[in-house]
């Protein structure tokens, strides 16, 4: 079921394909005035046909505006956003509606209990997509729900209920059913596994992954959790206060992180293994959690790499906003110093720090264990 | 909805009025209009239920009889104050900010007039009739309707599943047609309830102040005005007439309470954050709610 | 051990000194009694140290805490076993003894602690009021003590951070505040309850490093409570896993990990997202666990678990004794050889 990631062919496209999803130089600004706060710098992303691609980002990231702006609930203030070739982000309301009705790309939100109508039925919920689009008979109708129904491993024992009267992975997957009884290529996925135990949370990545497959689509994912991506995604972009600051091939993402937020968010995600090759301590500035502004806030230091605040290994350099440059074969970095900070890291050893920590690492897992 | 004894206490009220509506000058005892010159201000009897006014007419066949104007013309006043109010309400959530701004100043403007001098007005200007007269009070109503309609529209325009909708392609009319109509019409019906109420009064106080009345056809505030003009005879008489109104009235805003607080029980609640859940118990399985009791 | 009452409210007198908190054969009812959530849970936790109560929703583990804070839900009732605070009994509180307890003997956090703080309100205010009335301090000192718990708990520029409103905090520093006010009476034991499930994870590791921090400082043994096994393997000493209303294994953490003794233990360290990065198939737990409350003969994992053998579905299944602090309530637990994660 799962290919290894170098036989994979969406890891690597071929040069002649078109990508399904093309985002160029956007950004999105929300709010007017002087609360207008630029929420995604210069973002650029790529997604080709029956690839996965997961994009990592924390609170103030930009990640579901990223995803509204792909599906044209916000609108870009520069760049572009072109799906199959065509341009998505300067379609007029009319036009919008239409190559809404198309079903092309569909989003999949974080949270069932709000997406779907509570007081629909799920055979409603499904075939929503398909009544709008007008021009469909019932009988096709009802077929194609059954067909989408049964992409998710629900039967028709589910078409009579209602959100209320079903579990929540059965939710999710209804969710997922409404996307794809539209036939799409592109599904955008918001946190789509948030909300679901462990156990389910694993069957709806599973899933998402088998639809890849079955029906060609190009997933991309957006979550914070890194290692449920790490299971289906074939590319890794990292979002970092609206701007990407890595985009690469996910197995090589995992093992050598080129950016330094990468290599800490891994360092972060709570593990029992101790095999990973830097501890935080390595990759934060000393002293606790910068005196963060609220999510959604970027920081003034105009021009100056995003990330530099709370980079341990930021010089003179840093001061200009560093560009996505390549790092390698299908991926890309936007650190001035990516070649550097790896062996910066490990020789830092954990310094005594504000009065606020012991000075003896008493409490640290890794080593007691 | 039935189990609480107000409720069906009030609901049995008022399928006796609706009753008497439909068939109060059949029902009648007697005669709502004969004059009779020999038995003025008596109490009650067997031949006269309640008695008789000040002209020997009897008082129950008279109630009995003026139920189906008072009602008719209640309910033709919100008849006009929901077409006029709750369309508008749902409708202009979604038209634009222009439309609007609009309507709201003109339903601000409608809610400062006093109805009474209003329905004077326009019965001064179409005719001296109730039903012009209710048209008044129904006009004034409208606004009260689009303002709950409307808000109660917006908190549903909100909902994650409408933008869902719009992702799909859907237009306006099928967000409002497949979403949005089904939920605010809990709204509606309270509001239709409590503003019946409130439109009864007004009818009342209209006959009761001889607008748009034929003398002699009896109504509820007909009635009562006249009562009071002869309070020194028959001091009792005027509390039947005000009782059948309190006791009608009443019984609307008993229905409209039931309706909203089954209509509560029913309606969105708002789940913001991603890890908030509701403080429910029952736990379906693969869900992961972690403010959960359990 | 009664409360003296004319004693200023933070000194709550706590005979035992080693054992923190003792939960024994507890059973809690919801629904006004209608159905048991939680069946004979039993457990420890000593001082100074870090136990962490895991499992899915509707396991019981968050009832538990809340019966151990004394604040269940409407409907729902301790119907049996007791619960101490050092060895106090809890059970048999008024609510005069119960405000006593809160602070100085117990402190919590919970998940949103946005919904815990008045929001107009500066946070350096709210943790003051809480000194004036529990520690009766005088306003300025209450201010300075303020300042100096945001110190520690990791606050930069806790002066800055004291004028606050909530609104102007991110997650990890309201939380840090949350923290701040449950430690402020110095309580013996610290509850938390998803404390970390809705932040970030760069700023959940620095919450995990301070509530080790604090038990190096200070003594405080913590109550960990989250569905995140991960989270769990990673701060607390031991484990102990809830399913469907009961304790199903507990013990050391490194032993837990390593070499699993009830399959339902096994099934979550693989279902769970323990930091592994490699590309790997995503296990299921097929089938779904019990409803609250439901009556079931034998095991309760039975339904679902791999090894179950006819005697699993009869009688009563008892905790296995199976070595220093741990045991699992399985009656295989001594044949199966399950394997568990690889740690090292």
């Amino acid at each position: 079921m799962t290919a290894s990631p170098a036989a994979s062919p969406a890891a690597s496209p071929a040069a002649s394909q078109a990508p399904r999803l093309a985002v160029e130089s956007v950004d999105v600004i929300l709010g007017h005035g002087w609360r207008a706060t630029k929420i995604l710098s210069g973002v650029d992303l790529t997604v080709w046909p029956g690839q996965i691609v997961g994009l990592v980002g924390e609170t103030g990231s930009g990640k579901t505006t990223l995803a509204r702006a792909i599906v044209g609930l916000v609108d870009p203030a520069r760049g572009r956003i072109e799906i199959d070739g065509r341009t998505v982000s300067t379609l007029r309301r009319g036009a919008r509606r239409a190559e809404r009705r198309r079903g092309t790309v569909q989003l999949i939100f974080q949270d069932p209990l709000r997406s779907l109508d509570p007081d629909l039925t799920v055979a409603d919920i499904v075939a929503e997509g398909l009544r709008i689009r007008g021009g469909i008979d019932r009988d096709t109708i009802g077929e194609l729900v059954l067909g989408a129904l049964a992409n998710v491993g629900l039967d028709a024992s589910a078409l009579k209920r209602t959100p209320g009267q079903i579990s929540g992975g059965q939710r999710q997957r209804v969710a997922i059913a409404r996307a794809l009884a539209t036939q799409p290529r592109l599904l955008i996925c918001d946190e789509p596994v948030s909300a679901l135990d462990a156990s389910t949370r694993n069957y709806v990545l599973r899933l998402l992954d088998d639809l890849r497959g079955s029906l060609g689509l190009s997933i991309v994912v957006i979550s914070h959790d890194l290692s449920s991506l790490a299971g289906i995604a074939d590319r890794i972009a990292v979002l970092y206060r609206g701007r990407i600051v890595e985009d690469g091939p996910a197995s090589q993402v995992f093992t050598a992180p080129r950016h330094p937020y990468t290599a800490l968010l891994m360092a972060c995600a709570p593990s029992v293994r101790h095999d990973r090759p830097f501890a935080p301590y390595q990759l934060r500035r000393s002293g606790a959690d910068v005196v963060a502004p609220v999510a959604g806030e970027v920081p003034a230091a105009g021009g100056a790499c995003v990330f530099a605040p709370r980079c341990p290994f930021a010089a003179a350099a840093c001061a200009a906003q560093p560009a996505l440059e390549t790092a390698g074969r299908w991926w890309s970095v936007a650190c001035h110093r990516h070649q550097e900070w790896p062996a910066l890291a490990r020789e830092r050893e954990r310094a005594c720090p504000s009065p606020a920590w012991p000075a003896a690492s008493a409490g640290e897992p890794a080593r007691r264990r | 909805m039935m189990r609480r004894p107000s409720v069906a206490i009030a609901i049995g009220i008022l399928a006796v009025i609706a009753l008497l509506t439909v068939f109060g000058s059949q029902l009648a005892p007697q005669n709502p209009l004969t004059i009779n010159a020999g038995a003025l201000f008596q109490g009650p009897s067997a031949h006269h239920l309640l008695g008789t006014d000040y002209l020997g007419r009897d008082i129950a066949s008279r109630l009995m009889a003026g139920t189906r104007v008072s009602v008719l013309t209640a309910l033709e006043a919100v008849g006009i104050g929901l077409v006029l109010g709750a369309l508008p309400g749902v409708a202009t959530v979604f038209l634009g900010r222009w439309f609007d701004f609009a309507v709201n100043r003109v339903a601000d403007a409608l809610m400062t007039l006093p109805y009474v001098f209003f329905a004077v007005a326009l019965t001064a200007a179409i005719g001296n009739g109730l039903p012009e007269a209710m048209l008044a009070v129904g006009i004034l109503l409208a606004p009260w309707f689009f303002r709950i309609t409307r808000a109660a529209t917006l908190e549903h325009a909100k909902a994650q599943y409408v933008e869902a909708a719009e992702l799909l392609g859907a237009s306006k009319v099928h967000v409002i047609r497949t979403h949005v109509l089904r939920k605010v019409l809990p709204n509606i019906a309270v509001t239709t309830a409590q503003l019946a109420a409130g439109a009864l009064l007004a009818v009342s106080f209209l006959t009761f102040l001889g607008i748009g009345v034929q003398p002699p056809a009896p109504t509820w505030g007909g009635i009562l005005s006249s009562d009071l003009d002869y309070l020194s005879q028959a001091p009792w008489a005027p509390l039947i007439p005000a009782a059948l109104i309190a006791l009608t009235v009443g019984a609307l805003n008993a229905l409209a309470d039931a309706f909203r607080d089954r209509a509560g029980a029913g309606t969105l609640v708002d789940v913001a954050p991603a890890f908030r859940s509701h403080p429910t118990m029952e736990l379906a399985d693969g869900d992961r709610q972690s403010q959960s009791a359990a | 051990m009664v409360i003296d009452s004319r004693s200023p409210l933070p000194d709550v007198a706590l005979p035992s000194a080693d054992e923190v908190l003792s939960v024994d054969d507890l059973h809690v009812s919801v629904h006004g009694g209608a159905a048991m959530a939680v069946r004979g849970v039993s457990l420890r936790v000593r001082a100074g140290e870090i136990v962490g109560l895991v499992g899915e929703s509707g396991s019981g583990k968050t009832l538990t805490c809340r019966a151990a804070l004394g604040v269940l839900p409407p409907g729902c009732a301790v119907d049996r076993g007791t619960i101490s605070l050092a060895g106090l009994d809890l059970s048999a509180l008024s609510r005069r003894e119960w405000e006593r307890v809160h602070g100085a003997g117990l402190g919590a956090v919970f998940q949103d602690p946005a919904s815990y703080l008045n929001p107009s309100v500066a946070v350096g205010s709210q943790l003051a009021e809480v000194l004036r009335v529990k520690l009766r301090l005088r306003p300025r000192a209450s201010r300075q003590r303020a300042v100096e718990l945001f110190a520690a708990v990791g606050l930069q520029q806790p002066e800055h951070v004291f004028h606050q409103i909530p609104a102007e905090l991110s997650g990890g520093m309201l939380q840090r505040v949350m923290i701040a006010i449950a430690i402020s009476c110095d309580p013996r034991l610290l509850i938390a309850d998803e404390a970390t499930t809705a932040l970030d994870v760069t700023i959940q590791a620095e919450v995990i490093d301070l509530l080790l921090a604090l038990r190096a400082d200070r003594g405080l043994a913590v109550l960990f409570v989250s569905h995140d096994l991960a989270v769990v393997t990673q701060l607390c000493d031991r484990v102990v896993v809830f399913y469907a209303g009961e304790v199903v294994e507990s013990g050391p953490t490194n032993e837990i990990v390593e070499r699993p003794r009830h399959p339902y233990t096994q099934a979550l360290l693989r279902v769970a997202s323990v930091g592994d990065f490699s590309r790997r198939e995503l296990e299921v737990i097929p089938g779904q666990p019990p409803g609250v409350g439901a009556e079931i003969e034998g095991c309760r994992f039975a339904g679902r678990c791999p090894a179950a053998i006819s005697a699993c579905r009869t009688g009563v299944i008892s905790p296995v004794p199976l070595g220093q602090r741990h045991e699992a309530r399985c009656l295989r637990a001594n044949d199966l050889a399950l394997g568990g994660l690889v740690a090292r």
